[in-house]
């Protein structure tokens, strides 16, 4: 099984926790690097392994109070990523604050733009 | 804020090496994060610690001075809103602090009497007499104004500049501009646009345009996110809606890393000059830069042709970005746009002027509203 991965957030990135073995894959917080695709390039090396043997089933927990548009780009392509193995139980929850029509709208995007499931779910 | 209007201070603060601008109300968390920003402006300029200090202190001292002569309690919001002003600026080796705030009338007479004081002393004479108030008391029965003028006076070394205007029969404007060099060596006068009239002409136009925040800096990568912070953390904590908060946190992210993206660069540097203004509910933020002359026609296009896609079309072009755009060479600057024209509650205002065979001056505004 791949180790597990875990960045800590920062003031201007997200934290991500990738830990097959717990069953937990998680990005939370906020996303606004300049440089998004140097910040995300580790992660989508971890995620390309991680495809190769994944667990039976991968909740991916999205969590994010705010990014910003090389970020939203970057994200989406983690979850092709995903797509690779969705014959398997694989699927993203997306968290929004109700009322947060940014983010809400943000995750309805991703509804239409992926081939795996992505559960909404408004936080009061 | 008018496209022109952005062009008429970047003229001004250009050779500014940092500037801020604050027109609004004051209250302690606001006066304490524009001293954080200010103070992030020195950082960025490898100041001597001693002067940071300096600068540091007389910052914080202007704001309290603010406070104490403000005797405003019955002033309306509007009448506050419109009269509160700080400004911090740095060129040529200089710090300029000026600040303006309303007094009532009858404390007019005595404070005048004060700065007067003050300004007549030499420095040892402005030591001695602010031994002789720590010791004996205030010089004013006005909770240590007194104090904190001499204070003043000493520590920028350099007589206080003020000026008094007619507000209204409660009320009167107190100016005030502390000068601070950081090389002894200076000796350049202050030129027209430094002197205390001028910033007051700054502040006239702010308040006409309803800008609240503007800045004039280095927008490169590692000075966006302080400016961010503070400005969500403070000044923008002001709009009601954290939502609506969010969205323009949003447009000033993607207006900010654009300048940082396509800027111009020189001397390692993407200057910029940046605004948030308000007019009833609706907010507008404006960013203003130079880019290369080659970029113009490609950037135009691109703006004209956001402006003319409806909201269908826009959010069609984004996901299009999403599904398949590249956005690793130019870190995605058409996504960002096109991102913020489907919040925006108006179409770009935006133009492209030409200063030289290299550069043009490019502004936009991005204005949105609760919807």
């Amino acid at each position: 099984m791949l180790d597990r991965f875990e960045l800590k957030p920062t003031e201007d990135t997200p934290e991500i926790i990738l830990d097959p073995e717990n069953q937990v894959f998680k990005i939370s917080g906020r996303s606004m690097p300049e440089d998004a695709f140097a910040f995300y390039t580790p992660v989508f090396t971890w995620l390309i392994e991680y495809v190769k043997n994944p667990n039976e089933k991968t909740d991916f927990i999205c969590d994010l109070e705010y990014f910003n548009s090389s970020s939203a780009k970057k994200i989406v392509e983690l979850f092709f990523i995903l797509e690779e193995i969705k014959d398997k139980d694989v699927k993203v929850i997306w968290n929004y604050e109700k009322d947060d029509r940014l983010i809400e709208t943000k995750g309805e995007e991703l509804q239409i733009l992926l081939k795996i499931p992505v559960e909404m779910v408004a936080i009061d | 804020m008018k496209t022109k209007t952005i062009e008429w201070f970047f003229d001004i603060l250009r050779d500014d090496n940092q500037c801020i601008l604050y027109s609004g109300n004051f209250n302690d968390d606001i006066t304490d994060r524009v001293i954080q920003l200010a103070e992030h402006n020195i950082d960025l300029h490898h100041e001597k610690v001693k002067i940071k200090k300096r600068v540091s202190y007389l910052l914080a001292e202007c704001f309290q001075n603010i406070i104490r002569h403000g005797k405003v309690e019955d002033a309306d919001d509007q009448m506050k809103q419109e009269t509160g002003f700080f400004m911090s600026r740095n060129s040529d080796s200089k710090y300029y602090i000026t600040s303006g705030n309303l007094i009532g009338v009858e404390f007019v007479e005595k404070l005048e009497g004060q700065l007067n004081q003050v300004n007549n002393l030499n420095q040892e004479e402005l030591k001695l007499l602010y031994r002789k108030v720590i010791t004996e008391g205030e010089m004013s029965e006005k909770g240590g104004a007194g104090l904190g003028l001499i204070d003043m006076a000493r520590k920028s070394g350099r007589k206080l500049v003020y000026k008094f205007q007619e507000f209204n029969d409660l009320y009167a404007l107190f100016y005030n501009q502390i000068i601070l060099d950081s090389e002894a060596e200076s000796v350049k006068k202050e030129q027209g646009a430094h002197n205390i009239e001028f910033a007051i002409q700054m502040h006239n136009k702010m308040v006409a345009n309803k800008i609240i925040l503007m800045q004039r800096g280095d927008f490169s990568r590692d000075s966006i996110i302080p400016i961010l912070n503070i400005m969500e953390n403070n000044v923008m904590s002001a709009i009601e809606n954290s939502y609506l908060m969010k969205e323009i946190f949003h447009i000033m992210v993607e207006l900010l890393q654009n300048i940082g993206r396509h800027g111009y660069e020189f001397e390692s540097e993407k200057e910029g000059i940046f605004a948030l203004s308000r007019n009833g509910n609706e907010y507008a933020v404006s960013a203003g830069n130079y880019i290369q002359n080659e970029k113009v026609d490609e950037f135009n296009k691109l703006l004209l042709k956001i402006n003319g896609m409806t909201s269908d079309e826009l959010k069609e072009a984004y996901i299009e970005l999403l599904r398949d755009g590249d956005v690793t060479e130019n870190g995605g600057a058409g996504i960002g746009l096109i991102d913020i024209a489907r919040i925006a509650t108006e179409k770009f205002e935006f133009k492209f002027s030409k200063v030289d065979t290299l550069k043009s001056f490019f502004t936009i505004t991005v204005k949105n509203k609760l919807k």
